[in-house]
């Protein structure tokens, strides 16, 4: 779990142009400013690619912030 | 090696390593050209490169579904390509309004290029969706109406805007409405896209600086099934899987190199195992690889795609670590060999260092650096020359043979959109001119290889014809050319239909062959006077006093127009410096000093500049 958050964090850090030090599990679009929309897409593409997986749309509109992100992984 | 962790690039940079963190990045994105990839690549490389450096280009996409992840990965390829590329987009199927109104996104971006990407079935709705239940005369009357609909589209577009315009065709879907019943049927639902795309093509031919995309072919290439996201598209309108994105921004790199002029204008072989398998020193004619069966079949398929390249213009050198003699005999008799030594315009083949060899192969030439491409097998080599040349494109082969002609073919440096006779002619003029190299080292004095070259000389007005050699030579010429001002071939069409404007082509022939359009001028009158808008002369002809004949004849042309004099200005760029001394040394006078450049005059009234007398000038 612990490596799914890290790897999580790290995405968002590079996609949303952050610093990876600001980027925690409560992280969401709410603290980050370029959490819009069309970067909810972005990241969500990324994470279906470094995952390796599909996401069902009711979990993709759940997964706004970190947490939750790493909630639907691990499931 | 490189490491190209993301770790060891930040390393690199904090360290002021530019070249290794720039290659690095290079690879880290070529290997895996992932959205995050690309934020990151986009990120580092601002603080590696100057972002003045980059070419600023703008593209503006046009689009019925979600191409914005597409982007990041654009800007991320164009960036390490050297183009700092800005994006802009419309609005979900309002392509018809952008180009409609001449007030629109579209026209104030001011792009440089502009993207159509629709989907079959957002232009043809009932022929995606209700084919079974269309008649014939159905399916014939949508295709016509979209196909007059986007010819109306295209020519409000060409008349408004210089941009070039990158249209994509119409994809199949996975499976036809009608199953396998639809390959047992002549007017078939796939039948009737591949028409409409055919059309497509036929409205696009018709206007300059319009490009077909084949999107149903980049589609097949990485399988149907494996492209489309049905899921994304039904939520979020976003048709294309996560990892064939970088499948379209590389197919999108392939339009923007060539229309910004970012491109390689020679490949540079190596032969050992590159060209051939095995090393010709060691295992002989009989033992090197080459030829019609495995594993010498890779290599052969290799030349093919080399000999490809030859007829699209670009020009080949040999640069290998081999005894002369050896490696001639293969080139000159090996049976398998494709390429043979009149592909190549010039030859180092000797133990030299290979990024000094290519320096001689640039000069020889008369190319810049970075207009050169570097094929070796050898990662060592690569480095070499990475780190030595960092301009140059160096092709990182995979181990394995078998997949180097596709990295070749891949390679968007090479892209060309049109094909000019020049560029056709290209390789064949450039090994004359080795020959005609060999006759300079022969010849006493200068003016008897001038003479011996037996040089004629043609000069005419743009007509259709030469348009696009013109606007592709105000594009490419960095060397002697006086204001370095880019044309599209928009721009030279609307000059030439200008009463102010003259714009004349030079041709020049000699003793080994057609040289083609070498030349190009730009005159703009202006009252009593001619500026020299441009003044541009390909770097083929550099050295044999061509320019003493262009401005010989130019002078003649504004004198018989009635002016007294002309004058142009000089801009000294990186580049241009065998231009440098074009205007004192006709005779010009200085006027003007300023820092972007110097503005010289001549005098038409009581002096002309005369036309050298080993140059034969041609009736047009």
């Amino acid at each position: 779990m612990a490596d799914i958050t890290e790897r999580v964090c790290e995405i968002v850090s590079t996609i949303f142009n952050v610093p990876r030090e600001e980027v925690n599990s409560e992280s969401s679009s709410k603290t980050i400013e370029n959490w819009d929309s069309m970067g909810h897409l972005m990241l969500i593409l990324e994470l279906e690619q470094e995952f390796d997986t599909q996401f069902a749309p009711e979990s993709v509109e759940e997964m706004y912030d970190v947490g939750t992100i790493v909630k639907v992984l691990g499931t | 090696m490189i490491n190209n962790s993301r770790e060891a690039i930040i390393a690199a940079i904090d360290h002021h390593e530019w070249g290794t963190a720039k290659a690095a990045l290079q690879q880290l994105f070529l290997e895996s050209p992932t959205l995050s990839n690309a934020q990151f690549v986009l990120t580092q490389l601002s603080k590696v490169i100057d972002e003045t450096k980059r070419l600023p280009f703008k593209l503006f996409f046009m689009r019925s579904f979600t191409l914005e992840p597409v982007l990041p990965i654009l800007k991320a390829y164009s960036a390490l390509y050297g183009i700092a590329l800005e994006t802009a987009i419309g609005e979900f199927n309002t392509y018809s309004q952008e180009i409609l109104d001449p007030n629109s996104a579209l026209y104030r971006t001011k792009p440089g290029m502009a993207v159509l990407a629709f989907q079959t079935r957002d232009l043809l709705p009932n022929l995606w969706n209700k084919y079974t239940e269309m008649t014939p005369e159905d399916v014939q009357l949508e295709i016509d109406n979209a196909i007059s609909n986007l010819k109306n589209l295209f020519q409000i577009f060409r008349s408004r805007s210089q941009a070039s315009m990158v249209v994509h065709n119409l994809e199949m879907p996975s499976v036809a409405s009608a199953g396998v019943l639809d390959s047992q049927n002549a007017s078939s639902q796939l039948e009737a896209i591949k028409r409409c795309n055919r059309e497509l093509l036929g409205i696009a031919c018709e206007y300059s600086g319009i490009y077909l995309l084949d999107y149903d072919s980049l589609i097949a290439r990485h399988g149907r099934d494996h492209w489309h996201d049905e899921r994304k598209w039904l939520t979020m309108r976003m048709p294309i899987t996560a990892d064939c994105l970088h499948l379209l921004a590389k197919e999108y790199l392939h339009f923007l190199l060539p229309v910004t002029g970012k491109l390689c204008k020679a490949l540079v072989c190596d032969l050992d195992n590159t060209l051939w398998g095995g090393v010709i020193g060691e295992d002989g004619m009989e033992g090197i690889r080459l030829g019609s069966e495995y594993p010498g079949a890779s290599h052969l398929a290799l030349q093919r795609a080399i000999l490809d390249l030859y007829n699209r213009g670009v020009i080949l050198a040999v640069n290998s670590k081999n005894n002369l003699a050896d490696a001639m005999e293969a080139i000159d008799n090996h049976p398998g060999m494709l390429l043979r030594p009149h592909h190549f315009a010039a030859f180092r083949i000797n133990w030299q260092d290979k990024a000094q060899n290519i320096k001689e192969i640039a000069n020889e030439l008369n190319i810049g650096i970075d207009s050169i491409a570097f094929i070796d097998d050898n990662p060592v080599e690569r480095e070499r020359v990475r780190a030595e040349l960092p301009e140059v494109t160096v092709l990182d082969l995979p181990e394995d043979p078998l997949q180097y002609a596709s990295i070749v073919r891949d390679s968007p440096v090479f892209a060309r959109l049109t094909l000019s006779n020049e560029d056709h002619e290209r390789g064949k003029i450039y090994a004359e001119q080795r020959q005609r190299l060999e006759l300079h080292q022969n010849a006493t004095s200068i003016e008897d290889y001038y003479r011996s070259l037996k040089m004629e000389l043609q000069i005419a007005p743009s007509t259709t014809m030469t348009l696009g050699r013109i606007a592709q030579l105000t594009q490419k010429t960095n060397q002697f050319n006086l204001t370095t001002k880019r044309y599209s071939e928009q721009q030279v069409e609307e000059l030439g239909g200008n009463p102010d404007w003259q714009i004349y082509s030079f041709s020049v022939r000699d003793v080994f062959g057609d040289n083609g359009i070498v030349g190009v001028a730009f005159l703009r009158k202006e009252d009593e006077t001619f500026e020299i808008d441009t003044l541009l002369m390909s770097c083929r002809v550099i050295g044999r006093t061509v320019e003493t004949a262009m401005i010989s004849l130019l002078a003649d042309k504004a004198k018989c127009s009635g002016a007294n004099s002309i004058w142009g200005w000089f801009l000294p760029t990186k580049k241009n410096v065998p231009a440098a001394e074009f205007f004192s040394d006709h005779k010009f006078t200085k006027v003007r000093e300023e820092e972007s450049g110097q503005l010289w005059k001549f005098d038409l009234s009581n002096s002309s500049i005369s036309f050298p007398e080993w140059i034969k000038l041609e009736p047009s």
